[in-house]
């Protein structure tokens, strides 16, 4: 049997793996568009950091790649997929016949359709033709501005963090707040803007937001929240970031503002698509012996119950076997994920999973300071007394759960985060706590501070 | 080669922690010296539990709803489907062999807490810049530290017991605490005490 799989990510590539050890007969083929092979896109903020080279992002090489018995087409993207016949046409010419594909195409970052970015029509840049090959190919970014998703961009954003003095980084989420540290640690003078009142929208309550800006901008990095980016404009070697009303100055531009996934291929296959591709519980497109998995595919959500789009490297590798067994011909069901995220600046570690701000009438929220009455929270120390806020080496310890009736499906934790997996696992299993004390315990515990025994 | 766990021998006296951070995290690994140590040696394993007959204070740190006397040492249980396998982003999380030991490679780690954020069990933790810290079975030595240094036995280092051994245990422990629920009394409890 002749399995093709698009897409040389962690879902894409753990499925091809997979199959490959399930049966060692069937010949198995992943298409690229991206250069390299197997490397590690959540490192990437090293690369511009310049704290690691090229290779150290590497999981996989090509002929390792190669030696797992797997023909890894790198550097051609795919002009079109016809599941009648069952074959791909590629940008070069060639065609591929499969049995059984898996569409591993992964997420494009979001180009914000502002004057300077977008053609001046206002269209945003419609989904690239080729699947793979991303963002750019229809309009490229302009010079000095940058999007961190390939290596390539992540060698390019590196070279030019090299003569830049000064950069803005749009988009205060996961990958925003890296890029920024990253290239503060080059030395730049960085401004991060982010249009909501938060940094990591979604994962992080004001709080939190506050003690991950606050080591921002000790850190030197320039923290505006509740800004918009309004226009981009470019004269000479500077570019000018019109936002928020004012302008900022810099010679780089970072776009961090989220991720769309790469449709075209699952459109051109007519499987039925929402946010993303939509997928059984194995998996499976709508259409035969097609599958999806990784920052294409819309799964389940625990926390919620709803399906939804999880771009997470955990998540990915985990549908990539699951898809990659049902492929092979073994049963395996994927039962959902949570979303997470983790920042880990220097002394400052954040970790938030699954659904931190529940809605609907028997949603509740136990924090350490509110919700259900305020309380300051006092760190047991560890080893050493950790002594007073603003001291060197004092660490904030916040912590935030959120219920769904008695049910946890969010978590927050700051300072302490050590209990964060055993949380997740609480969710993830939907594990029902049966008094309020046990949930006020819970947090207790996790995050081993003194609490008075009721909130 | 595993680290096993008689939780019925642990008596919470964290032996195992001083011996796992002296040795696995302490230039000096003597205490005096790790005390003056910067930053503080931390062990990879941590019991739950106290070791006083009375329970230490939830306020105080104590573990919540834990019996007095009752201990567990929790390290990393080197689990054969690891969820930090999957989640860990750079390949610094790995098996070297089949059903071997979970292995950390700090030179490949970015830090970026995926695997803290995952384990069931709350045994990878953050460590010093940046890092986490996580137990490794003292690979390189002949015998793990912590193992060393049990004064109970509660902690063994044998050959992993066969699941018929395991789910033995776990159905005798099922059947006590069924009892339990059976005779709606004490009669499963004081056998249970009787087991002790």
């Amino acid at each position: 049997m002749k399995h093709v799989i698009v897409g040389n990510g962690p879902a894409g590539m753990t499925a091809a793996l997979t199959i490959r050890a399930a049966r060692p007969e069937d010949a198995v083929t992943v298409v690229t568009a991206d250069e390299g092979a197997y490397y590690s896109k959540v490192r990437e903020p090293d690369l511009v950091a310049g704290k690691v080279d090229a290779a150290t992002l590497e999981l996989a090489g090509e002929s390792a790649i190669r030696q797992a018995g797997i023909d890894l087409m790198a550097g051609v993207a795919v002009r079109f997929l016809d599941c009648g016949a069952r074959r791909l046409f590629l940008e070069d010419g060639r065609e591929l016949s499969y049995d059984r594909l898996l569409l591993a195409t992964g997420a494009s970052p979001v180009v914000p359709p502002v004057p300077g970015l977008c053609p001046p029509s206002g269209e945003p840049a419609p989904d690239t033709p080729a699947g793979t090959r991303g963002r750019g190919a229809g309009h490229p970014l302009p010079a000095g501005v940058f999007a961190l998703r390939t290596l390539q961009d992540a060698r390019r954003l590196a070279r030019a963090a090299g003569s830049a003095r000064g950069a803005v980084v749009v988009g205060g989420g996961f990958i925003g707040v890296h890029v920024a540290w990253a290239l503060a640690m080059r030395g730049l003078r960085v401004t991060l803007i982010e249009k909501m009142p938060t940094l990591l929208p979604g994962a992080c309550d004001p709080e939190a937001s506050a003690l991950i800006a606050g080591h921002l901008e000790r850190s030197g990095i320039r923290v505006m929240l509740n800004t918009e980016l309004e226009a981009l404009e470019s004269g000479g070697d500077d570019l000018k970031v019109r936002a928020g009303g004012g302008a900022i100055p810099c010679q780089l531009v970072v776009l961090a503002v989220g991720v769309r996934p790469n449709l075209a291929l699952a459109r051109q296959a007519g499987a039925d698509v929402g946010e993303g591709v939509i997928t059984d519980g194995t998996l499976a497109t709508t259409v035969p012996d097609l599958w999806a998995a990784g920052d294409v595919a819309q799964t389940l959500d625990l926390a919620t119950g709803k399906q939804a789009m999880l771009p997470l490297w955990p998540l990915a590798v985990a549908q990539g076997r699951v898809a990659g067994r049902n492929m092979a011909g073994l049963r395996s069901y994927y039962r959902g994920g949570l979303r997470v995220n983790a920042v880990h600046l220097g002394p400052l570690q954040v970790i938030s999973v699954g659904d931190v701000f529940p809605s609907g009438p028997s949603a509740r929220v136990l924090t350490t300071s509110g919700a259900w009455g305020r309380v300051s929270a006092v760190p047991v120390p560890w080893g050493r007394f950790p002594g007073q806020p603003g001291a060197p080496g004092f660490t904030p310890v916040y912590g935030r759960i959120a219920f769904q009736d008695d049910r946890p499906v969010g978590a927050l934790l700051v300072g302490r985060v050590e209990a964060a997996g055993i949380l997740a696992n609480l969710i993830a299993r939907a594990i029902h706590l049966s008094r309020t004390d046990d949930a006020v315990r819970l947090l207790r515990s996790v995050l081993r501070v003194a609490l008075p025994a009721r909130l | 080669m595993e680290i096993v766990v008689d939780p019925g021998r642990c008596m919470a006296c964290r032996s195992c922690q001083v011996a796992c951070a002296l040795g696995r995290d302490s230039a000096s690994r003597t205490v005096v010296g790790a005390l003056e140590e910067e930053p503080v040696p931390r062990p990879r394993v941590s019991v739950r539990g106290s070791p006083l007959p009375l329970a230490i204070p939830e306020a105080l740190g104590g573990a919540a709803g834990h019996p007095a006397g009752a201990g567990f040492p929790l390290q990393c249980r080197h689990c054969l489907d690891a969820p930090c396998l999957d989640a860990c982003p750079t390949g610094a999380m790995h098996r070297p062999e089949p059903e071997g030991a979970v292995l950390y490679d700090e030179a490949k780690c970015m830090g970026c807490l995926m695997c803290v954020a995952v384990c069931p069990f709350g045994a990878v933790r953050p460590g010093h810049g940046g890092r986490v810290l996580k137990c490794d079975r003292c690979t390189q030595m002949e015998y793990p530290f912590c193992v060393d240094a049990c004064p109970t036995g509660a902690l063994q280092f044998r050959e992993r017991p066969a699941w018929q051994e395991v789910a033995g245990t776990r159905q005798g422990a099922l059947v006590k605490a069924l009892a339990l629920v059976w005779e709606g009394g004490t009669a499963g409890e004081d056998a249970a005490q009787e087991d002790r």
